[in-house]
């Protein structure tokens, strides 16, 4: 039994590894963000020539050099017209994302910047996206147990959004990894591995400080003296050594560049909270509905509409809501991406529930019909889905009235729950198929 | 007769729990002073490899991988600059009865002369260079060599032989 189950993992992580290195390089196409290249530039300067030099930065920089750099030939896209902004030394963000793209960028050869294409940068964050799919099966587990970590894996391994945003250079895919381990950590009541990771988050990107009301919460339920004792040795050497990083490489400039940053415009509005529950973005204006991300909102607010207690992970949900709400300035689909591992993890927890209780089965038949529906739409799109219409509409039918009327008969009930269980693997499968599939070509029709 | 006699032993100066935390505490901030230090030094050391010379080198250097051509109508860098009042210099290869349009913002030239953007055109796109029998007009002005000097708003168009 211990072998099949290794298995499965084993099973999960190849198919997610398979769905993020298909066209790896191409989709999210060259361009549509220059972060990813902006954050290669920052760790192969800094191994160079030991100053972070990158692209666009947000304002405050002294020395600023305009250029084309045509780095897998972003200009001949029709898309990039004005030259590059190249800013010294470069402090928008910490550097440790820029240096993992950027260190691979360098062992892989690369020495100037028009060598970092996407097909050496995005590499290890194809590696990258299955470790995060891991520690989604590993924090389930710690939670709610086996079944619900394989349903919460194969859901954030085969979610399109999941799988081509797990692609793209940017710091919110690196700390995906550290905000769950720094879960898992306080879930042990490790706080000194939870201290260090939350250093490496902060040497990824500033949004990390979310990770504190965390903890502070699960000090408090735990009424440990030592905790934060503990989990600040492993915090403050991160901290000061990021504080020298920024005082040998400028610290007045550093002031500079995040009094700029503060005084950006707060793009995202007041409409963000219902925008990144119904608009699953990629870029700032690059769309990609996913059901599953949708399905798991819905888990997630129903499992706090209906249980007294809040745990951990609701914990984390909430307060990255208020960071995202009170950092946004644009809306780009990376801001959202640290909610999808929690989030996907309740969705796992609420499938299974459904599965297992029968007073429940509704709700894995709704939240697997969205991304079902998706997903037919988007393999056989209208007039192809004449064809399926009747076994759609009356399989949806039949399915409800069989719950609404038999659900508790034990003879129909199995027959209801294979039934629920062949829903949920349409839904994966049709999600998986098109995202494999997903080349520039179709891409071009996703909106 | 031999008599036992059991002596409590000493407490060692840094012993006991109290004194083990202490003694953890000097140890963390023992190792944290060394680590600033180490890693101040070692930042410090590997910024001096910085120059100016080199940052452009690493900015200004087309990669080995860009699959360089000899056809000069083959690639374009054609839109305007998005900043309003961005100035820029307008360069068309026609090539027979194809052209390539390039739009090179003011802020990136180095070297103001046609022969300067043409090099600058031909790294961006990867074309070699130089190419010999180019036959190039400014703003409809023939220009005998290409060392003629540049400015904002200047339109050239070249011939270039196939």
């Amino acid at each position: 039994m211990r072998q099949v189950r290794v298995f499965i993992v084993a099973g999960i992580l190849v198919a997610g590894f398979w769905l993020r290195y298909q066209h790896y390089d191409q989709v999210p196409l060259v361009g549509d963000s220059m972060d990813e290249y902006s954050f290669s530039w920052l760790g192969l300067s800094l191994i160079r020539l030991g100053v972070p030099v990158a692209a666009m930065g947000v304002g405050g920089y002294e020395n600023n050099i305009y250029r084309y750099i045509n780095v897998d030939r972003v200009f001949q896209t029709g898309r990039y017209a004005s030259p590059i902004k190249i800013n010294y030394p470069w402090f928008d963000h910490p550097p440790l994302l820029g240096l993992v793209t950027g260190g691979y960028a360098y062992m892989s050869g690369a020495r100037v910047f028009e060598d970092t294409s996407l097909f050496i940068i995005r590499k290890p964050m194809v590696i990258i996206g299955v470790a995060a799919i891991a520690l989604v099966m590993l924090l389930a587990y710690e939670f709610w147990g086996y079944w619900p970590a394989i349903l919460s894996g194969i859901i954030y391994a085969t979610s399109p959004l999941v799988v081509v945003s797990s692609r793209m250079v940017q710091a919110e895919n690196l700390l995906i990894i550290w905000f769950m381990l720094i879960l898992l950590g306080l879930k042990k009541q490790n706080w000194l591995l939870a201290g260090i990771i939350t250093s490496l988050a902060l040497w990824t990107k500033f949004s990390a400080v979310v990770i504190f009301p965390v903890v502070f919460w699960q000090i408090l339920n735990h009424n440990d003296k030592s905790a934060l004792k503990k989990f600040m040795w492993g915090v403050i050497p991160g901290i000061v050594l990021l504080g020298i990083y920024y005082g040998v490489q400028g610290f007045d400039t550093f002031w500079a560049v995040n009094a700029a940053n503060a005084g950006r415009e707060y793009a995202i509005g007041s409409m963000a909270l219902i925008e990144l529950i119904t608009k699953q973005r990629i870029t700032h204006t690059k769309f990609l509905t996913d059901g599953w991300i949708l399905s798991s909102w819905l888990a997630f607010f129903g499992t706090v509409l209906v249980n007294k207690k809040i745990n951990l992970l609701h914990v984390f949900g909430i307060a990255y809501l208020a960071v995202y709400i009170l950092f946004g300035n644009y809306p780009h689909g990376w801001y959202a991406t640290p909610f999808w591992p929690v989030l996907i993890i309740f969705l796992g927890k609420y499938i299974y529930d459904g599965i297992i209780e029968a007073e429940k089965r509704w709700q894995v038949i709704l939240v697997c019909l969205i991304p079902l529906g998706v997903g037919i739409n988007r393999l056989w799109t209208y007039p192809n889905f004449a064809n399926l219409a009747d076994a759609w509409r009356w399989g949806i039918f039949g399915l409800l009235m069989a719950v609404l009327l038999f659900n508790r008969i034990k003879l129909l009930n199995k027959v209801i729950i294979l039934t629920t269980i062949l829903l949920l693997v349409a839904a994966v499968v049709t999600n998986a198929i098109w995202v494999g599939q997903l080349d520039v070509s179709v891409w071009y029709k996703v909106y | 007769m031999c008599q036992i006699t059991l002596i409590k032993p000493e407490p060692a100066s840094n012993g006991g729990f109290f004194g083990g935390k202490i003694l953890f505490m000097k140890g963390y901030w023992l190792g944290m002073v060394i680590a600033v230090i180490l890693f101040a030094g070692v930042l410090m050391w590997h910024k001096q490899a910085f120059s100016n010379q080199k940052l452009l080198e690493m900015i200004n250097t087309p990669t080995k991988l860009k699959g360089m051509t000899d056809n000069y109508c083959l690639y374009q860098t054609a839109l305007d600059p998005k900043e309003p009042n961005e100035l820029a210099v307008k360069v068309t290869f026609v090539c027979g009865g194809r052209q390539a349009l390039n739009t090179i913002s003011w802020t990136t030239v180095t070297q103001p002369t046609l022969a300067g953007i043409i090099e600058q055109i031909a790294r961006i796109n990867g074309m070699n260079y130089p190419k010999m029998g180019l036959y190039c007009k400014i703003d409809g002005r023939i220009v005998a060599d290409d060392s003629g000097v540049l400015s904002p708003g200047n339109q050239v168009v070249c011939q270039v032989p196939i």
